[in-house]
């Protein structure tokens, strides 16, 4: 992303949340954003994942600019090129752990359901839940349902998976599973993650930190010298 | 391809939130849709049963399927034992009989009023009409009986003050009674009641009948004739074919069928039909703002679950076609609920206790074309009331949806 600000604006009140932020990742890292509440965190990853737009400056996705794209694109790539875990469980309570993983894949028009239904069940293996594929939501710990969440992101084999404090409404050792779950998918299969945090306990999983603070990056991670895969910002 | 997947996304998340979701919800929408349904289909039937109940009592007790009477100028159609025989031959007749008034005023002690009495033979009236089958009091006309007269309930009275034409009847006549009347020429003639009829339709119920052989004693100079020849069509024949069938026997007649004879009460049925109308886009407004509250307090609910689906990549359009899926699904079950309730358990009760209106009793009619016609208009108001609150919420940005703002 290229020199890009946010402003929020409620009735006559701006506020602004970004300022001219400019930051490059690149394939296979796994990028946390710190920050402390307030620090523009949230809505910067919100703005990588194109869920929503900049006031001002680019996006570029894979070289191509996206900050423009019509909303039907923006869902498309959405869809088939990133990956989204919500802070709170966001699964839909009607459908089953595997039925919420492989929604995405049925969305994306794929014609075999026994393939993507078969790729669910993979991916709740991977995430450690195989034998919770047909509990629904209310039936799954805190945890467990953030773990379905991740499956949900891989299911349309993403090239980046953005989550936003995926370990803020879980206990210590929950937390810590969902983050060794990503930590595991990002080094076994290679896709990028970027994930936000605010628990310093979480940067060690990351490749790379990104400190935020009012909105601008105000520091560089410990790792900031040697990003994995050569990105920078 | 897209179209494709947002339809079974969409049709995928409908049955899972119908068949996992608030059942109490579901339920509740499903009983109104069927309560609406009913409401949507209740009164055009009633006015139906109320146009048909008319239409009968007129065939079957005032004017039958075909009224033949003298042409312009005429007063009386002549020969009419001969005519009746040709009509009775002719094709698509079931019976014929005919009618010659003869007196003008019947009096019972102080009560008298202006009420024609006409000379019948009761055998074939009886064949043509169903008041010798309504008697409430006595007995039928016997062919011979020169004396005896029978009376509508209107007429006698029979000490019913609940007639709404007690007042003008002749109050507490009762079979056995002598009643006075005034024939043709001015003469009086006593008969005795023999029997009270009630057909509960006050066209009929204020007629009065007396044998030919006592119009023949009494009158003979009018014997062999008739002011009224009226015809019962045999089974499946049109009223179009009952006339072509007896026109030709003789020249000169008028002939009336009971469409023509309703034609006098049409403003009656317009303005049954006007307050069908009203009733129908009330019932249809009720259905549509109810399709609208459950389908926007759902949307409400499930606004940030919405966003959710919008930020994962979930089209739109597929989110649209749920909740319409959903709300079309929920109305067509109230829809068939509705209309099994209706013609296994509202029909047959009516049937069985039908309304008292002022033209006799009424039962319910199904009518196959304005019932389908009222369920594609029923669940296209479904579709719409559920798209619009739908399409609002797919429309806002995916943070507000989910931030709830």
């Amino acid at each position: 992303m290229e020199n890009v600000s946010k402003i929020y604006r409620l009735g006559a009140i701006s506020v602004p949340a970004l300022f001219e932020v400019t930051l490059e990742i690149a394939s296979g890292e796994m990028v946390c954003i710190m920050g402390k509440s307030g620090s523009g965190k949230s809505t910067l990853l919100r703005q990588l994942s194109l869920i929503d737009r900049p006031s001002a400056g680019r996006i570029l996705l894979h070289g191509q600019e996206v900050t423009h794209l019509a909303e039907r694109h923006r869902t498309l790539l959405r869809l088939s090129s990133l990956g989204y875990v919500f802070q709170e469980y966001a699964l839909i309570p009607e459908l089953t752990a595997r039925e919420n993983v492989f929604l995405p894949a049925m969305m994306l028009g794929e014609a075999r359901a026994a393939a993507y239904r078969r790729r669910a069940h993979d991916l709740l293996e991977q995430v450690g839940l195989g034998e919770r594929a047909r509990h629904r939501p209310r039936e799954l710990s805190g945890g467990e349902q953030q773990r379905v969440a991740i499956a949900r992101a891989l299911i349309n084999s993403p090239t980046i998976v953005f989550a936003d404090e995926p370990t803020a409404n879980l206990d210590s050792i929950a937390g810590a599973t969902v983050m060794q779950t990503l930590t595991r998918l990002n080094r076994d299969t290679g896709v990028t993650i970027v994930f936000v945090s605010h628990d310093p306990d979480d940067g060690a999983y990351a490749s790379r930190l990104v400190h935020l603070g009012d909105g601008r990056l105000i520091d560089l991670g410990p790792d900031a010298d040697t990003p994995a895969a050569g990105g920078a910002w | 391809m897209r179209l494709l997947a947002n339809i079974r996304v969409a049709a995928f998340l409908a049955a899972r939130s119908l068949l996992r979701g608030n059942a109490g919800v579901s339920l509740l929408s499903i009983l109104m849709m069927a309560v609406i349904f009913i409401s949507v289909l209740f009164l055009p039937s009633l006015i139906s049963g109320a146009i048909e109940a008319i239409t009968t009592q007129i065939t079957s007790t005032t004017a039958s399927d075909l009224l033949i009477s003298p042409g312009a100028g005429a007063q009386i159609i002549t020969e009419k034992t001969a005519y009746l025989d040709e009509v009775r031959a002719a094709s698509g007749v079931a019976a014929a009989t005919s009618t010659l008034r003869i007196g003008t005023e019947i009096a019972h002690g102080s009560e008298s009023n202006a009420w024609g009495v006409d000379a019948i033979d009761p055998a074939s009236y009886a064949a043509v009409f169903t008041s010798p089958g309504h008697l409430v009091e006595g007995t039928y006309l016997d062919p011979d009986d020169t004396t005896g007269i029978l009376l509508g309930v209107d007429i006698a009275g029979a000490d019913d003050t609940t007639l709404r034409a007690y007042a003008n009847s002749l109050k507490t006549v009762h079979p056995g009674d002598t009643v006075e009347v005034t024939l043709a020429g001015g003469a009086r003639a006593p008969f005795t009641v023999r029997g009270i009829y009630r057909n509960y339709f006050p066209l009929s119920d204020a007629g009065a009948f007396v044998t030919e052989a006592a119009a023949a004693r009494l009158l003979p100079q009018s014997l062999n004739t008739a002011n009224r020849v009226y015809v019962k069509a045999a089974a499946g024949t049109t009223p179009d074919q009952l006339v072509s069938a007896v026109t030709g026997i003789r020249p000169g007649l008028k002939y009336q069928t009971p469409e023509q004879l309703t034609a006098a009460i049409q403003d009656q049925i317009d303005t049954f039909d006007l307050i069908n109308n009203i009733m129908r886009v009330i019932s249809l407004l009720v259905a549509a703002i109810t399709v609208f509250i459950v389908t926007y307090v759902d949307l409400a609910a499930r606004r940030r679950q919405i966003g959710i689906e919008r930020a994962i990549g979930i089209r739109s359009g597929a989110i649209v076609g749920s909740y319409l899926i959903k709300a079309v699904v929920t109305a067509g079950i109230g829809i068939l609920l509705g209309l099994a309730a209706f013609v296994l358990a509202i029909i047959p009760y009516v049937a069985a206790h039908p309304f008292r209106f002022p033209n006799g009793p009424v039962a319910l009619v199904f009518d196959p074309r304005i019932t389908a016609q009222n369920v594609v208009i029923l669940l296209l108001v479904a579709l719409f009331s559920a798209l619009i609150p739908t399409w609002r919420t797919v429309t806002m940005k995916i943070l507000d949806a989910i931030w709830g703002t």
